[in-house]
């Protein structure tokens, strides 16, 4: 079975550690960040975010990864993974989401649900909203 | 045993859950297991949490919520740590990390310090 993780040699596009970008970035292949970027982010490819990264955008990719800091909303088609230096402060929406201890998450989440790559667009803005409180079942 | 505060009993057995739990708050010191078959209605609280079938409410643990393949949760969902395995489904909003866990850890070590350790 093929490892989902990206590897580094899979980006085609690099941010590199010392350059900022502020803008809006679409292609097919895959991205990591090693340097800051505001904006957004679209490709049905893979990001990584690696530990030196800083996020500030709104991201739809096939597969996204996290290792540094990320302020924005994440969605995607396949798998978010929040490794252990990850600091996202933003909604998410995966088919499958990993979180390894040591990551801090503050935000929606919705994993598992269908169609994860289609259809609703996340809040802009990220945790500020408290989901709908469950209803109060009948008392047993 | 009961809370030094508010003298409500605290629950400090480990609770498996394999069946239908409606209730306002379901509590424990110690770890809970949601199995395959529970299906709680409640906001939920224990030290590690493993949620294996069906929760529809707030979730907060001190270390470890985890998530089975086989889970579903809406609702909140507050940790140190969280543990999702492919196939879950959660809904909902999340905190996960020890910033974010602070102000529980806090009062939890305060508890510790100056509750009656071993009496009774």
């Amino acid at each position: 079975m093929p490892d989902p993780t990206p590897s580094k040699d899979e980006f085609s596009t690099i941010i590199g550690a010392d350059a900022q970008f502020k803008g809006d970035l679409s292609f097919q292949g895959g991205v990591r960040i090693d340097g800051q970027f505001e904006g957004t982010i679209q490709t049905p490819g893979r990001v990584l975010v690696s530990k030196g990264g800083k996020l500030k955008a709104e991201v739809k990719a096939g597969g996204i990864a996290v290792e540094g800091q990320v302020d924005g909303n994440l969605q995607a088609e396949d798998r978010v993974e929040l490794r252990a230096t990850a600091q996202l402060r933003g909604d998410l929406k995966a088919s499958k989401l990993l979180v390894v201890e040591g990551a801090t998450f503050i935000g929606r989440c919705e994993v598992g649900t269908p169609s994860p790559g289609t259809g609703t667009e996340t809040r802009p803005g990220g945790a500020s909203q408290a989901p709908g409180r469950p209803p109060m079942p009948p008392a047993r | 045993m009961n809370c030094r505060h508010c003298n409500s009993r605290v629950v400090t057995e480990a609770l498996d859950v394999a069946e239908y739990v409606a209730v306002r708050l379901f509590a424990t010191a110690n770890s809970m297991r949601i199995a395959k078959k529970g299906k709680v209605f409640a906001d939920v609280r224990a030290d590690e949490l493993t949620i294996e079938g069906f929760l529809h409410g707030h979730a907060t643990a001190l270390s470890l919520i985890r998530l089975t393949k086989s889970a579903h949760v809406t609702g909140g969902v507050r940790a140190t740590s969280l543990a999702v395995e492919i196939g879950a489904t959660l809904v909902g909003d999340v905190r996960i990390g020890l910033e974010s866990m602070a102000d529980i850890l806090e009062a939890a070590r305060a508890t510790d310090d100056g509750g009656d350790r071993g009496g009774n």
